[in-house]
């Protein structure tokens, strides 16, 4: 059978494409314009942030002085006065704390340079970038070390679960799937270096495809 | 001059390609209702990524390749009636009701059994009339992909209509002829 003639077969096949641009079609157009606006992050309220913190005083793999750290700049961004407060910048809210620091993404659309040149002025050289991931994903971080970046789903990428010691998500990562506003970020430790990629996974957006690896599974503490 | 307003620019890519969608989205949902949700759906994506849509032909491409996506969400039980596009939704069902309704017949039996991936290749050939190219930035993959993959489900599809024995003199001599394998 040629393929003219299949494809003929399956064009006979076609249902009806529906009544066009109807009045109803317009209507639809003004209401996607008139109260679907362009998304915004808002900041969730300060009880839900807290309440959401909650789980990190529980996660064994964290020194309690790391947790409260990531609290305080969480909550307070720049609150503390000159000198105590997180860093202004653009992107990522980066602290220190003993052995590790806290990286907390604040755009998760921002490029890859900026990421870069914010962790580098804080003295963390590693190359970040925050890429959509499925809902039980969100909050995770794996360290990609070869292929396209960005390509899961057209090219082989070789990652890895980094070991927690070195660099772990945000505890809050095991309840992104079902909190609406989660944040994102890691904790990584000071002196960690590595020449892959670190990839965080962020919420999609409708119709985005997933790039962030499958098989990342959250773990709660 | 300027950047284009985000409205005018939305409304011109609205108009163009809103016919094409719609066909694109009735032709795989069982409901007015679940066209019209994946329609609002899509152009609201559409709208809130405006800066993402490509400009001229490929702006139809894109929409296809979001909705095609919203689709796969609706099948997966994860979208939610949207308030928008009430009258749309009305407005469909009632040409549902008015259109003749299609022959279930065993070539329709036969493009069901063939793989979800299967259909919708042969259906972006057939019914969106697209090429393989256009086909390969709707799905995300390569040009050469596409080809081998087409070539594969037209192969699958000829078996089925040969192991349906069908009689196909509604589609006409020249059908009969191919599913029994004359030139």
């Amino acid at each position: 059978m040629r393929t003219a003639d299949i494809d003929r077969l399956v064009a006979s096949l076609a249902p009806g494409t529906g009544p066009g641009l109807t009045p109803g079609a317009r209507e639809l157009l003004d209401e996607i314009v008139a109260t679907s606006q362009v998304p915004v992050r808002p900041r969730p309220a300060l009880t839900a942030r807290l309440a959401r913190l909650a789980p990190l005083v529980r996660h064994r793999l964290l020194a309690p002085l790391t947790v409260a750290v990531v609290l305080l700049t969480w909550t307070l961004p720049g609150g503390l006065g000159p000198g105590l407060g997180p860093r202004p910048t653009e992107a990522l809210e980066i602290n220190r704390s003993g052995v590790y620091f806290s990286v907390v993404v604040k755009d998760v659309y921002a490029d890859k340079r900026s990421y870069r040149r914010e962790l580098a002025a804080h003295g963390v050289p590693l190359s970040m970038v925050v890429v959509p991931g499925r809902p039980g994903s969100v909050g995770q971080v794996v360290v990609v070390t070869g292929g396209p970046l960005g390509f899961t789903r057209s090219g082989k990428v070789w990652w890895t679960v980094p070991d927690r010691r070195d660099i772990a998500p945000l505890p809050v990562a095991a309840y992104c799937d079902t909190a609406e506003h989660c944040p994102i970020g890691m904790l990584v430790r000071a002196g960690y270096q590595n020449r892959g990629t670190v990839w965080v996974a962020r919420r999609a957006l409708p119709g985005e495809n997933y790039v962030f690896p499958t098989r990342v599974t959250v773990q709660p503490s | 001059m300027g950047p284009p307003d985000p409205r005018m620019r939305f409304e011109e890519i609205y108009t163009a390609n809103y016919a094409d969608l719609l066909g694109y989205v009735r032709r795989r949902t069982e409901s007015a209702d679940d066209a019209a949700d994946a329609l609002a759906e899509t152009f609201t994506t559409a709208w809130r990524r405006l800066d993402d849509v490509p400009e001229g032909e490929r702006a139809r491409l894109w929409l296809y390749g979001v909705a095609r996506r919203v689709l796969a969400n609706q099948r997966r039980g994860a979208s939610r009636r949207t308030a928008l596009a009430s009258r749309l939704r009305e407005e469909l069902s009632a040409w549902e009701e008015d259109a003749p309704h299609q022959d279930t017949g065993a070539i329709r039996a036969a493009f069901q059994r063939l793989s979800p991936d299967d259909r919708e290749l042969l259906s972006l050939v057939s019914w969106e009339g697209l090429d393989s190219a256009q086909i390969a930035s709707v799905l995300g993959c390569s040009r050469g992909a596409v080809r081998i993959r087409l070539h594969r489900a037209r192969k699958r599809l000829a078996a089925e209509l040969e192991a349906a024995e069908l009689d196909l003199t509604r589609y006409g001599p020249r059908a009969a002829a191919l599913v029994k394998g004359q030139p």
